[in-house]
């Protein structure tokens, strides 16, 4: 084991103790002794397989070893819901009107903004585990992360995340509404499933391959034998032996039938999809109201935009229209549109 | 967000949507969404949060747990003691992932291919592919593979030849999870009967070799065992005849390489049995469920060995103890059985060690004699004797060398008396034996590389500790299971090794060890072949009985020294011709595979 694995390792060990209420400890020999968090036992831990000669009641410590894989299962059923807010450091309201102010195009319009004002937008972090299952089983975790009041998916949460600091504690800015949990999850698990149509082709075109391959290579097999083996049968005078020819024969035909529901159950491909996690994450936005005129012809409206505190910049707003996200609106009698909503109303 | 008055922000989004499990199916895949999901949107709903450190704790688990694809492999991170090659690692991906986990593993000798099998069972046995296991040898390695599976991979497996296995009956067979057993045994009914009977996940067949010719009943037996992932391992598939090949082949994957009438339409030269027609297409076949790594290719190379005999003339007393004991323990053995003469044997090694080692096995069993004082007598006779010749020839060759050495002994109570004899000569050696802790070990073997001139070391674990900075060693006694030799000198005989090495092997006239290191030194040059080939030598000989069982009986039923010398010259005949089939195999090998079978 690397140096690297077995830091991660103990560290997750060590981890899973105290977050869980056991107490883990290295003994004189180095060894970590746990008082085990589920079961109230003390266990004696080695993370090497060389240590076991040394203490044999010991248990290992490495991937695939039972104590390991316990530890991890009773992880994984426990945290897979929990909530946080995202501080971050406060901007100044005039450095956040301003940016508005250079984000947002209305042409021949006014705008005047108001005062912005804290809200809480909530992020879902969905951690999806994902198993693609045939005769072999490939694991792999995928996180869509989901802004419930907006509706849309966030790219690089990473790196909004580090812009603050994850605390628990109570709201401090008025939450905005969203998608419900359910819509959320069905919207990420969806994303999933988009993401996962070109790996899950590539699997199933290597697998049909392989079992077109394999079913051609068996049926020539057991045909040609069966052949030979029914000239030989038809050839054969001595009743004995043609019976035995004849018995190879079906054991021949019984042969090629197991070998093919063999291979149709291994190469059939599965996926398993489950959502090992779900962290809900309210993260500060300044909602900013603009209030829009036509200075000429009179016309008026109001637009909500969100600045995004963590990602520092203003948020795309959705067309009343069409949904599309933007930052260009045209002011008209009707009120604001897109460009291309506006385009289209001219033409008609 | 976007109003045409004072209206307040509303998303227009949906907060009530039905949990709906999809009956989807991507790229014909079916997709099955876990039924914990709909338990986590409902917790999430009901607000039921736990805090974020179990939260963070669930991440590293969910990432940790991961069973990625086969190109990130887990069994080398669990494997105690090995230290996988490239070219292993490469066999174990290439088996698992393109072969499907059916394969024959042909590496020449000394490339590992056990330990290739094994970490492709360990990988499976973690993945959770497979749960059931059979491993068929010849029944003088069922030992030691039970042995390495135990050591090295940690996985305990019952052997058919326990008492306890075997007296379950054929039930056995279903009752176990990992099975070894001989191939002799296996393919008898009823053992045969109840194996057809079940299936194994996985069925490894080590000296695969024995399953060559399709008329066998080993070869039908084994044929119709149902597994999923089957392993055959052989360094000589052909010896005889292509034909071998394809009954190798189709035991694995039949139809591989065609009917036999096929393939000896399409592959045969009518004219030679052992030249394809198309070696290419044929090897094209082969390449898809067989591999061959080779010394040249995996690079794996290893400098030249010089071996060197120190014959001791034993003193007077030696002598006398020596003829005294083996009297006893060749009367003893010849009207022994089973463990009883594995007893005498043991004894007979103690004193072909040291007076020390002999003494301190004299003791142990005179616990367990009737009448336990002549043992007891002749013990301490034993250890009067503190500095016997091999030890002052010892320190001489410790003197004269200049060079770092580690000097092997089999024996604790040896290597207590070399340690104080070195000691007493102003020599400080490093000490290093299974009985160490890790610390202890790691100590020892940083002391050796440091500053101590020699290392006193048992064979017990030192296999995968990188001590090639040394490129001598000393046999102050001599294993009678050349393998066991064999391993020792590969503990500085191996990659990372610049120097040339040299190999003294002490040994006391007149003594069983003289006779062995004549067999093996003069007679079938042992030191000169490379790591394995004694391996492959020995599988050939075709006999059941271990080395060391085979050389005790010989000893023990002869008459006089110059009659167990004529049965050792005897032996050395057949070593000789079985090393002479083993060259012809690995040449037509060469001839018919090159480099093409490579991982």
């Amino acid at each position: 084991m690397d140096t690297d694995q077995r830091s991660r390792l103990e560290a997750f060990v060590e981890a899973y103790a105290q977050t869980l209420g056991g107490v883990a400890e290295r003994d004189a020999e180095g060894d970590l002794q746990l008082l085990d968090p589920v079961s109230g036992t003390l266990r004696l831990l080695v993370f090497e397989p060389e240590g076991l000669t040394e203490r044999p009641e010991a248990e290992l410590v490495a991937p695939g070893a039972a104590a390991l894989e316990e530890f991890l299962t009773h992880a994984r059923g426990r945290g897979r819901l929990s909530t946080v807010c995202l501080e971050v450091p406060e901007v100044p309201d005039r450095l956040v009107q301003a940016s508005v102010f250079r984000t947002l195009r209305v042409p021949d319009a006014e705008i005047q903004m108001a005062q912005p004002h804290r809200v809480a937008a909530e992020y879902a972090i969905c951690l999806f585990r994902v198993a693609f299952v045939s005769d072999v089983r490939e694991e792999a975790l995928l996180e869509v992360v989901v802004d419930r009041s907006t509706g849309r998916f966030i790219r690089r949460w990473d790196e909004l995340q580090a812009a603050g600091r994850l605390f628990e504690g109570p709201l401090r800015d008025p939450p905005l509404p969203g998608l419900g949990v359910r819509a959320t999850y069905e919207m990420a698990r969806a994303e999933v499933l988009r993401n996962l149509a070109s790996h899950v082709t590539q699997r199933q075109r290597t697998l049909m391959e392989w079992k077109q391959r394999e079913t051609l290579r068996l049926t020539r097999y057991h045909e040609e034998l069966g052949e030979e083996l029914t000239e030989r049968a038809e050839k054969e005078r001595n009743d004995a032996r043609r019976q035995a020819l004849l018995a190879r024969l079906e054991a021949n035909r019984l042969e090629a039938k197991r070998a093919a529901q063999d291979l149709e159950t291994r190469s059939a491909l599965s996926v398993e999809l489950e959502c090992a996690s779900l962290l809900l994450v309210q993260v500060p936005k300044a909602l900013v109201t603009c209030h829009v005129e036509h200075p000429k012809r009179g016309w008026q409206a109001h637009v909500d935009l969100l600045w995004n505190l963590a990602a520092r910049a203003t948020e795309a707003v959705d067309c009343p229209g069409c949904g599309q996200p933007g930052f260009e609106l045209v002011l008209r009698r009707e009120g604001l549109a897109c460009p291309r909503c506006t385009k289209s109303a001219m033409g008609k | 967000m976007v109003s045409t008055s004072g209206a307040p922000p509303t998303l227009g989004l949906s907060t009530k949507s039905p949990l709906t499990e999809p009956q989807v199916r991507i790229a014909g895949a079916r997709v099955v969404v876990s039924a914990q999901d709909a338990e986590l949107i409902q917790r999430a709903e009901s607000e039921r949060y736990e805090p974020h450190e179990v939260y963070l704790l669930n991440r590293q688990a969910q990432e940790l747990s991961l069973r990625p694809t086969f190109e990130t492999l887990v069994a080398p991170e669990l494997a105690h003691d090995v230290i996988p090659y490239d070219h292993q690692l490469s066999t174990v991906r290439r088996v698992l992932s393109r072969m499907r986990g059916r394969a024959l593993l042909c590496d020449e000798v000394g490339l590992g291919k056990t330990i290739e099998a094994g970490l492709i069972l360990l990988e499976l046995l973690v993945r959770g592919l497979v749960r059931s296991v059979l491993i068929l040898t010849p029944p003088g390695l069922v030992g030691q593979w039970k042995a390495e599976m135990a050591s090295k991979f940690r996985q305990e497996c019952v052997t058919s030849d326990e008492e306890s296995f075997r007296s379950e009956g054929p039930e056995a067979w279903h009752r176990h999870p990992r099975i070894i057993a001989s191939l002799a045994l296996a393919k008898r009914d009823p053992h045969a009967a109840a194996i057809l009977s079940r299936g194994f996940d996985l069925l490894i067949v080590d000296e695969a070799h024995h399953l060559r010719n399709r008329t066998t009943l080993a070869w039908q037996f084994v044929r119709q065992i149902r597994t999923r992932y089957c392993l055959l391992l052989t360094a000589t598939p052909v010896q005889n005849h292509l034909e071998e090949l394809h009954n190798l082949v189709s035991v694995l994957a039949p139809g591989q390489i065609g009917t036999l009438r096929q393939f000896r339409h399409q592959h045969l030269e009518r004219s030679d049995p052992l030249t394809p027609r198309d070696p290419v297409r044929l090897r094209e076949l082969l390449a898809e469920v067989m591999i061959r790594n080779r010394r040249s290719t995996s690079g794996i190379r290893f400098t030249r060995r010089y071996a060197a005999t120190l014959r001791v003339e034993p003193s007077a007393e030696e002598c006398a103890l020596y003829q005294e004991v083996s009297r006893r323990v060749c009367l003893r053995y010849r009207s022994a059985s089973g463990a009883q003469r594995l007893v005498w044997r043991g004894l007979q090694m103690a004193l072909g060690s040291s007076p020390q080692a002999a003494a301190s096995t004299l003791r142990a069993l005179a616990r367990f004699q009737s009448d336990p004082e002549p043992f007891l007598s002749l013990a301490s006779r034993a250890e009067r004797l503190t500095r016997p010749s091999k030890l002052n020839r010892l320190i001489e060759v410790v003197r004269s060398t200049g060079e770092k050495l580690i000097v092997f002994t089999h024996y604790r109570a040896s290597l207590s008396a070399i340690v104080v004899a070195l000691e007493e000569a102003g020599i400080s050696p490093a000490v290093y034996h299974g009985q160490l802790t890790r610390r202890q070990r790691d100590a020892a073997l940083e002391q050796f590389r440091a500053e101590a001139p020699v290392l006193v070391s048992s064979e017990a674990g030192s296999e995968g500790r990188n001590i090639q900075f040394c490129s001598s060693l000393v046999n102050f006694d001599l294993p009678w299971n050349p393998m066991r030799i064999e391993q020792r000198i590969g503990r500085i005989s191996r990659i990372g090794q610049t120097h040339e090495v040299y190999v003294w092997n002490l040994c006391a006239a007149g003594t069983l060890e003289e006779h062995l290191l004549h067999l093996l030194e003069a007679k079938i040059h042992l030191f000169e072949l490379v790591i394995g080939e004694i391996d492959m030598i020995l599988g050939q000989l075709e006999e059941e009985r271990e080395f060391e069982a085979l050389l005790m009986d010989l000893w023990a039923q002869a008459e006089s020294e110059q009659q167990f010398a004529c049965s050792l010259d005897a032996l050395a005949e057949r070593l000789n011709a079985a090393k002479q089939a083993y060259l012809r195999a690995r040449e037509l090998e060469d001839r018919l595979f090159g480099d093409t079978l490579k991982a």
